[in-house]
């Protein structure tokens, strides 16, 4: 543990990482809430999935096509963004089974990004570190872009909680007294995309739902209220995301693994605590 | 608007997809009328209140609540929604469910002091707690939704929809899920409610209700109304009977006349 102190004085990489894991947390814990109470973690799947078909065909074009400026994290927020906007206009207006429809953009954004990504050179490392994460890469451009993202978070919530809680305790109710559910649902799950490619830069695609709903599920055993859940769950990512670093630094395994390994152990160990104590006080 | 009637369903057909649920509906219900909807499961009760809160659109004929349609009357309807829709896990207190009932009064600007965006206001809350000592769950608004027993998260329930001061109140299924303890707690609350709105309760049970109320409809595809004086101890036992029964009372009025 020493060592990862003396080092995150010594190397500004680790320092960003650290705050990579802050700032992002913040985005988690609050949407993350939402997304537990409102049942739609299979949606947050599904859009971190479709992500890397926006990073693969911004990769492609950035190093193929000789576009500079096109970061795999613009191609990132894109494809969150317009799986966020099929999925809540398919699940608002069609009558296409909704279900049917977020498992096809899971799996055609992946395909299409590793088809972009084959035909870019020089993938391997790329792919890997997009699917699984690389927190200790973080830049500083990146960190002002979280923050901005963290802003809008945090806006939205001020402004519109009381909405946003009502259509996810109570959607018909919250129609009848002229809460215009469609439009917050939307905003919902924009929200959620959002916060999906901050996440995916932390842990990588495929470990985002674990960081978006272990931390609200452990803050589910305690809080009260919706506010206590987003501050709870906001406190233990800081804590796994700092904790899973500190830990992964030494043996020198992968950060995000590390922290989703030591989220679940805490869940686990959180969820079978209440249960046992539940059964004691039952007998 | 003392003689216009509150609610009024003319003509009206609704289906879902080739499957029709209500047809040929025609009702009106008067200020202060006491109205119980009753009738078999899936014989349209639910779709008919639907129909009023502007949930549903009728294929053919009109609603209008308030000489409106049901959309532009969201803001003087109370609506108090089956209980086991909700998550019976969900983190939030008793004050914020019936806070929950102040949402969008800004925009309709009947309520002084509700806000629209942020936080809500000082009168929100005053008004929050108000619905509550009606309810008697005062002392209950900050404790957990979920901790709360059937009857009393019903109460609450009453009271979010209470909170906006409607002048209609439609309760779907009421009586669902109240303890014997309760029940005598609501028949007061009903007797107080009606002095000052107008109530439809839909119930399968309608024993119950049935000597606070002065309409009953019974809907199984078709709507027929009875008075409470048409109510004898044979139409009850009947009516918590299965659809045929229902159908028999097709003799008592004859076929689309409204049912006034």
């Amino acid at each position: 543990m020493s060592e990862f102190l003396e080092a995150a004085r010594q190397y500004p990489f680790l320092r960003y990482a650290l705050a990579a894991g802050l700032l992002a947390s913040v985005a988690c814990g609050i949407v993350g809430t939402y997304v537990v109470v409102r049942r739609i973690t299979y949606i947050a799947a599904s859009m971190s999935h479709c992500v890397l078909g926006g990073m693969g065909a911004a990769l492609y074009l950035q190093r193929v096509r000789h576009v500079p400026w096109c970061e795999p994290l613009y191609g990132a927020v894109a494809a969150a963004l317009l799986a966020a906007l099929v999925i809540g206009l398919v699940s608002l207006r069609a009558r296409e089974r909704e279900d049917t429809v977020i498992g096809a953009i899971w799996a055609v954004g992946m395909a299409v990004g590793v088809l972009f990504i084959a035909r870019t050179p020089g993938y391997n490392a790329d792919l890997m570190s997009y699917l699984f994460g690389n927190i200790l890469m973080v830049s500083k451009d990146k960190l002002w872009l979280m923050g901005a993202l963290d802003a809008a978070i945090v806006a939205v919530v001020l402004l519109f909680h009381r909405q946003l809680q009502a259509i996810c305790f109570d959607e018909e109710f919250a129609r009848l007294r002229g809460v215009r559910v469609e439009a917050f649902y939307l905003l919902l799950l924009v929200s959620t995309a959002l916060t999906v490619v901050l996440l995916v830069t932390i842990v990588g695609i495929v470990m985002v739902i674990a960081l978006l709903t272990l931390p609200v599920a452990v803050a589910g055993h305690f809080a009260r209220s919706l506010w206590q859940m987003m501050g709870l769950s906001i406190l233990l990512s800081v804590v796994f995301t700092t904790a899973g670093l500190a830990l992964s630094y030494s043996p020198d395994l992968p950060a995000g693994a590390t922290i989703i390994v030591l989220a679940g152990a805490v869940y686990l160990i959180v969820a079978v605590a209440h249960a046992s104590f539940r059964g004691l006080r039952a007998r | 608007m003392s003689t216009a009637p509150i609610v009024s369903i003319e003509g009206l057909t609704f289906s879902y997809g080739d499957l029709v649920v209500l047809e040929e509906v025609n009702l009106s219900i008067d200020a202060h009328d006491v109205v119980c909807v009753v009738g078999p499961n899936g014989g349209g009760k639910t779709t008919l209140l639907r129909l009023m809160l502007g949930a549903l659109q009728p294929n053919r004929g009109t609603v209008r609540i308030f000489g409106l349609p049901p959309e532009a009357a969201r803001a003087r309807i109370g609506y108090t929604p089956q209980r086991s829709q909700l998550d019976p896990r969900f983190p939030i207190r008793v004050l914020e469910v019936v806070l929950m009932g102040r949402l969008g009064l800004a925009r309709h600007r009947r309520l002084g002091g509700a806000r629209r965006f942020g936080p809500h206001s000082r009168a929100d809350r005053e008004a929050a707690i108000q619905a509550l000592e009606e309810v008697n769950l005062a002392d209950r608004a900050s404790w957990m939704f979920s901790s709360l027993s059937g009857g009393q998260q019903q109460r609450v329930m009453i009271a979010r929809a209470l909170v906006s001061d409607p002048d209609l109140l439609l309760f779907d299924e009421p009586t669902a899920n109240l303890d014997l303890s309760v029940e005598g707690d609501f028949y007061t609350l009903i007797q107080r409610l009606r002095r000052r709105l107008t109530l439809v309760l839909v119930s399968h049970d309608i024993g119950f209700v049935s000597h606070l109320v002065n309409r009953v409809f019974c809907v199984n595809r078709r709507v027929w109304s009875h008075t409470t004086s048409e109510i004898t101890p044979e139409i009850l036992t009947e009516m918590y009977g299965e659809g045929h029964h229902v159908i028999r009372h097709e003799h008592d009025l004859p076929e689309g006349e409204p049912a006034r």
